[in-house]
């Protein structure tokens, strides 16, 4: 299911105009970047949580170019599915 | 930063984004979550535009596979976006890369290279200093360094603003040029090689660590508190010298009071004795005028002085030249009276003591004790006991005094 599905069957859920729905799935979208951007955590009930994790430079073995590589330190945006989520998941058919 | 965005507050943000009530954010990110933890797990794949593609697992360990989607990615790895993953060269050790880096003004060149046995490189401080974008001719550097055997890898700043293949184009480049040692310098079209700073990450070797001379900072010197005496041991010790010669001075002063004022007794002692033998030698002398005055002690005391008159001329001369006073003191057991009958021999002789003394007695019948009178001499009022005269005479000023003081009591 891709943006455009979503949308269009949130529009048939909750009655209301896809182009609003599509503001705010955009909205939805800023709130999560704004807020991982800014080092919060985002925490969904019933669906998951969104972090961010600082990874320190480190060096790693170049397997393409036969040599090692010097990787800059990165902040990576983590996501943990809740419990539920991942229960459901799981014990589906 | 490191805050909690809970639902409600996600809520809100989309509320404000996209200009709609709370309530009607609220429901619509209920049903987006809900619809896409459905689609998850009936075993489909969500791709939000923006947020990334979350895929079912099949543990529960892994029960979501999610992929950032690459816009957000890069919006939380901004403040890092400018660096990338660089080569690194051949006897760099992760050892090395954790030194702490070079001051930014010291930037160590890339020509300078290291020796292979124990040389110290004696690079000076201009040679480190220099700004990196000097050029050096690569004949000068290989020639300076006939005996490097290795050189040190190219600066990882240089490489981090250039592509890897570029990277790779360059390290081969420079083993053509220099042989089996890997280049420090890139060389330009005119054959001059360009030497590139070394990245602060980088500590070339401990030989350039140690010719670069650390800038002057200031430093905080704290005193040891081991060093030197303990200040409480000093405090004792100063305060047991201070009693010592507390004590030390106390008994020396002490000393000197008591002994000066002992003799200042003795001295006074004297005084009295001597004060005491002129009285006495004075009563003698008036029992000696009177005839019926003379003692059996009078004429024991008066024979020595008979005795010894020649030899003592010359006091007895000074001694009439410069007659003593007798006084004495008037007390609760000694009276005008008691001294009248105690110098003359009657106590009614006492009025003259009284006239002689009547500027500071007044009225004799309230005279205080310690008052010191003046015994005048007995040939002053013509005083003898043995006079019946004399004694009429006294009578008769008691009288007169008696009558003057009347009912002056």
């Amino acid at each position: 299911m891709d943006t455009e599905t979503l949308v269009a069957s949130l529009s048939a859920e909750l009655r209301r105009d896809p182009r609003d729905v599509n503001a705010l799935v955009e909205g939805f979208v800023s709130a999560i970047r704004d807020a991982l951007v800014d080092g919060d955590t985002v925490l969904l009930p019933g669906f998951g949580t969104f972090s961010t994790v600082k990874e320190e430079e480190k060096v790693v073995d170049d397997l393409a170019g036969g040599g090692r590589l010097l990787l800059p330190p990165a902040i990576t945006v983590t996501f943990t599915p809740s419990t539920l989520l991942r229960r459901k998941i799981v014990d589906r058919p | 930063m490191n805050d909690k965005m809970t639902f409600h507050r996600i809520a809100d943000s989309i509320a404000a984004a996209t200009g709609g009530t709370a309530e009607e954010a609220a429901t619509f990110l209920r049903a987006l979550l809900d619809k896409s933890a459905e689609t998850l797990a009936r075993g489909e794949k969500v791709n939000i535009s923006g947020i990334g593609t979350f895929a079912p697992g099949e543990t529960s360990e892994e029960a979501v596979l999610w992929a950032p989607d690459r816009s957000l990615a890069d919006a939380v790895n901004e403040p890092f976006a400018a660096f990338e993953a660089v080569p690194l060269a051949n006897g760099i050790t992760e050892q090395q890369l954790s030194q702490p880096v070079a001051p930014a003004g010291l930037s160590v060149p890339a020509a300078v290279t290291e020796l292979p046995s124990a040389e110290v490189v004696e690079a000076s401080v201009d040679n480190l200093s220099e700004p990196s974008d000097v050029v050096v001719p690569a004949d000068e550097v290989a020639s300076s360094d006939a005996q490097v055997a290795e050189t040190i890898p190219e600066p990882i700043v240089a490489e981090m603003e250039s592509s890897p293949s570029d990277d790779s184009a360059e390290c081969s480049g420079g083993d053509e040029a220099l042989g089996h040692t890997e280049p420090s310098a890139v060389s330009d079209d005119a054959g001059r090689s360009i030497e590139k700073p070394v990245s602060p990450l980088m500590e070339p070797s401990e030989s350039v660590v140690e010719s670069v001379v650390e800038p002057s900072e200031p430093k905080v010197i704290y005193r040891n508190v081991n060093d030197g005496p303990n200040p409480w041991i000093m405090l004792l010790v100063g305060v047991v010298v201070g009693l010592c010669m507390g004590y030390f001075l106390g008994m020396n002063f002490g000393y000197l009071r008591s002994s000066i004022s002992h003799d200042t007794v003795e001295d006074e002692i004297e005084l009295l004795e001597e004060e005491e033998a002129n009285v006495q030698e004075q009563i003698n002398s008036f029992d000696a005028s009177g005839d019926n005055m003379v003692s059996d002690e009078a004429e024991e005391i008066a024979a020595p002085v008979a005795e010894t008159a020649e030899t003592e001329v010359v006091p007895q001369t000074q001694k009439a030249e410069s007659p003593k006073v007798i006084t004495d003191t008037v007390d609760k057991k000694n009276y005008l009276t008691t001294m009248a009958r105690k110098y003359y021999g009657n106590h009614c002789f006492w009025v003259y003591i009284y006239e002689e003394n009547a500027a500071i007695l007044k009225n004799p019948d309230l005279i205080r004790p310690g008052t010191v009178v003046v015994i005048p001499p007995a040939e002053k009022y013509g005083i003898d006991a043995s006079d019946p005269e004399s004694v009429r005479r006294a009578t008769a000023k008691i009288a007169e005094l008696e009558h003057r003081f009347k009912g002056k009591r």
